[in-house]
């Protein structure tokens, strides 16, 4: 029993590991290929600026294409064992289908982001380290601040972690749906996504001015926005005020940024959400159930 | 793999295949048969088929179970085997063979015949 | 205690009844064959063992409700699903460690030791095997599975001869042992007949055959006689009547035809292919005692 959920996350591992390492290894690898021949001028002159710049905007960069390329693919994951046949093979083994599910967006939705989140974080050192050579040498290697910007980067982009499954408990239900919806109508998943999009947001307000599906829809991307990245102005508006900042108080901005978020957890807004996403999981196992 | 006929139950079937090698001293007097699986992996068959197939030999006094040790030809099995077989060729096989040969007009002397021993 | 305890089972989709009023018990230590054309409701029957599909009547599985206590159940047996397809882009070995970890009777040692039987490498990918291989590997690493009761779907469907004859080798050496029963379904009837211990013949939902081989060689008797014979063999309306090769004329009988039908011919086996043939194209026969 203890085993099963672990083991259930090892296959998730085994069955995708290449497509996640290349998600994770690309982007850097040919920004580092193209850096010899680019111009490093748009950086601001301020080390401390410019340096977190790149190590936060690095974090940034590769948890977007992790959530754009975990977006991609949720609509194959929900049909994933159907369609390589597969799915009687795992129904002949004893684990739940509650538990099956949940290891798989477990691994796809929070955990591969995440990796992501540290990985972009180690690579944001990288690429600085890269640029300062290219521009300035081993002089300008030395020159960066290293210190100053892990005291202000390493808040932040343990704010942006923590984020990441606070954001996943506001983008649930659309997650869910969509999976849902790919579980159920198959092919025709994406349009009758779009159509309802549409409808909801375009026709209804429109036509019969009910707004109350896109109001929602906006409340929830707006949550899910705000629990990854709430305020960056709040520690400090300009290159010159950064220096100013000393680690303790970026930590208190990081901290105090979550307990907010934490606190806007408990809304109606989200609770609403949690119950769509929970029919979505439960049209899931619905699904999985009907599979064998 | 399918090597059996409808003449007999299949357990029987395989007790004469057994019959028949124990015949040609397979395995000798006194020493064990191959084992309830063994058989059943060889021939394919089911291993209570096969035990019903070795119960038929107990029957018949060709082979005996020693406890915890399986199933042994017993003495004289070969020489009462043999006995048995002779008995039940000269009196239903051979008259139907020797009014065959009479019909094909076969005498001895085109027969191949050499000491069978 | 029986493995399987079935009483009235009854399974309908919308208008179509895949199953309907099945009993049987099966024990330990037994080969069951489940015999049926496509269709006959085998591979409903076996889903509804392993939970995956509801039905009317009791079910109780190795003692568990399979609907209720599906997790439970599918940790105490092997099941081997039809056209069951082990994931293509696994290694063998990668398939040991994960059942390992998801299967608590499994025991990887075992596994690795069946499998040096099959041509199967431990490297090798599932994409990379041949159906048979792919099959052998399935079958080996189910074995693996300390269970009672091993639940197989037309395993060896599309399979070669060499390879469904190593699936019933390891099947006979490695599984049969006494006290593990094997369910096996098939409509390749002639294959597996020595394998069985115990027949369960399905026709259109309905349980029309469930006797041990041995009491079917006393109940049913087959008479094989001359050609000439033929109108009098039918007066005494056998299940079945059929031409043998060599001309002769063959028929089935439930129970012993009378001494002056007898005299017709001699008596042969009847043999589970015939039986089938004559089941399962006729209305039921009161099921005996198994």
């Amino acid at each position: 029993m203890s085993s099963r959920f672990p083991t259930l996350l090892l296959r998730e591992w085994m069955q995708h590991k290449r497509g996640w390492l290349l998600t994770l290894v690309l982007p850097p690898a040919f920004i580092l290929s193209i850096l010899p021949f680019s111009h490093t001028n748009g950086l601001p002159d301020h080390a401390l600026a410019a340096g977190l710049i790149v190590v936060l905007g690095m974090t940034l960069l590769m948890l977007a294409i992790s959530a754009i390329s975990v977006g991609f693919q949720l609509s194959g994951l929900a049909r994933r064992d159907v369609q390589d046949r597969s799915i009687e093979f795992w129904l002949s083994l004893p684990s739940s289908h509650g538990e099956s599910l949940a290891a798989t967006l477990l691994a796809h939705v929070l955990l591969v982001p995440l990796a992501a989140v540290v990985f972009g974080f180690g690579m944001g050192y990288v690429m600085a380290a890269a640029a300062a050579l290219k521009s300035a040498g081993l002089a300008g290697l030395a020159s960066i601040p290293w210190a100053q910007i892990t005291a202000l980067a390493l808040p932040a982009a343990a704010r942006l972690a923590v984020g990441v499954p606070l954001a996943l408990i506001w983008a649930a239900p659309l997650v869910m749906l969509l999976m849902a919806s790919a579980a159920w109508l198959k092919r025709w998943s994406v349009a009758a996504m779009v159509g309802a999009l549409l409808i909801t947001c375009t026709i209804l307000p429109k036509v019969y001015g009910i707004v109350l599906v896109r109001d929602w829809l906006r409340d929830q991307t707006r949550g899910a926005w705000h629990a990854l990245l709430a305020n960056p102005e709040a520690i400090a508006s300009s290159p010159e005020q950064m220096s100013n900042v000393d680690s303790a108080t970026a930590w208190q901005w990081a901290t105090g940024d979550f307990t907010n978020e934490l606190h806007a957890l408990l809304s109606w807004q989200l609770a609403s959400g949690l119950a769509i996403a929970a029919l979505g999981f439960y049209l899931l196992i619905l699904r999985r159930q009907r599979a064998g | 793999m399918q090597s059996w006929n409808d003449s007999a139950p299949i357990y029987q079937q395989l007790a004469d295949r057994l019959a028949v090698q124990l015949l040609d001293g397979a395995p000798p007097e006194g020493e064990a048969l191959p084992s309830v699986r063994q058989l059943a992996g060889q021939y394919l068959i089911n291993p209570l088929t096969v035990s019903r197939a070795l119960q038929a030999l107990v029957d018949k006094g060709l082979v005996e179970s020693r406890r915890g040790q399986g199933m042994y030809v017993t003495a004289g099995a070969r020489d009462r085997l043999r006995r048995t077989e002779r008995t039940r060729f000269l009196e239903r096989e051979w008259p139907a063979l020797r009014a065959r040969l009479g019909r094909l007009g076969i005498s001895s002397a085109d027969l191949d015949w050499k000491d069978t021993q | 205690m029986n493995l399987i305890e079935a009483n009235e089972l009854t399974l309908r989709y919308g208008k179509k009844t895949a199953l309907e009023r099945v009993s049987f018990s099966i024990p330990k230590g037994r080969v069951y064959g489940l015999l049926g054309h496509n269709g006959a409701g085998k591979t409903s029957l076996m889903k509804a063992l392993v939970g995956l599909l509801p039905t009317d009547g009791q079910l109780s599985v190795l003692g568990l409700d399979p609907r209720r206590q599906r997790t439970e159940l599918l940790s105490q047996l092997c099941y081997i699903p039809d056209v069951a397809v082990l994931p293509r882009w696994a290694r063998v070995h990668e398939l040991i460690t994960l059942m390992s970890g998801l299967q608590p009777r499994f025991s990887a040692d075992r596994a690795r030791q069946l499998l040096k039987r099959t041509s199967v490498g431990l490297d090798d990918k599932v994409k990379s095997l041949s159906k048979g291989m792919v099959v052998q590997a399935h079958l080996a690493l189910i074995a693996a599975i300390d269970a009672k009761l091993m639940i197989l779907d037309e395993p060896t469907l599309g399979l070669d001869v060499m390879s469904r004859k190593g699936f019933y080798e390891l099947l006979i050496d490695e599984w049969c042992d006494g006290e593990r029963t094997v369910l096996i379904s098939t409509h390749q009837v002639e294959e597996v007949e020595t394998l069985l211990s115990d027949v369960l013949m399905l026709d259109e939902g309905r349980l029309v055959l469930n006797i041990s081989l041995q009491d079917m060689d006393q109940r049913f008797v087959a008479l094989s006689h001359d050609p000439a014979q033929a109108d009098a063999v039918a007066a005494a309306h056998p299940l079945l009547r059929y031409r043998q090769t060599g001309g002769r004329g063959a028929a089935i009988f439930d129970g012993t035809p009378p001494e002056h039908v007898m005299g017709l011919g001699e008596r042969i086996r009847p043999n589970l292919v015939d039986l089938f043939m004559a089941l399962t194209r006729k209305p039921a026969l009161a099921p005996s005692q198994s």
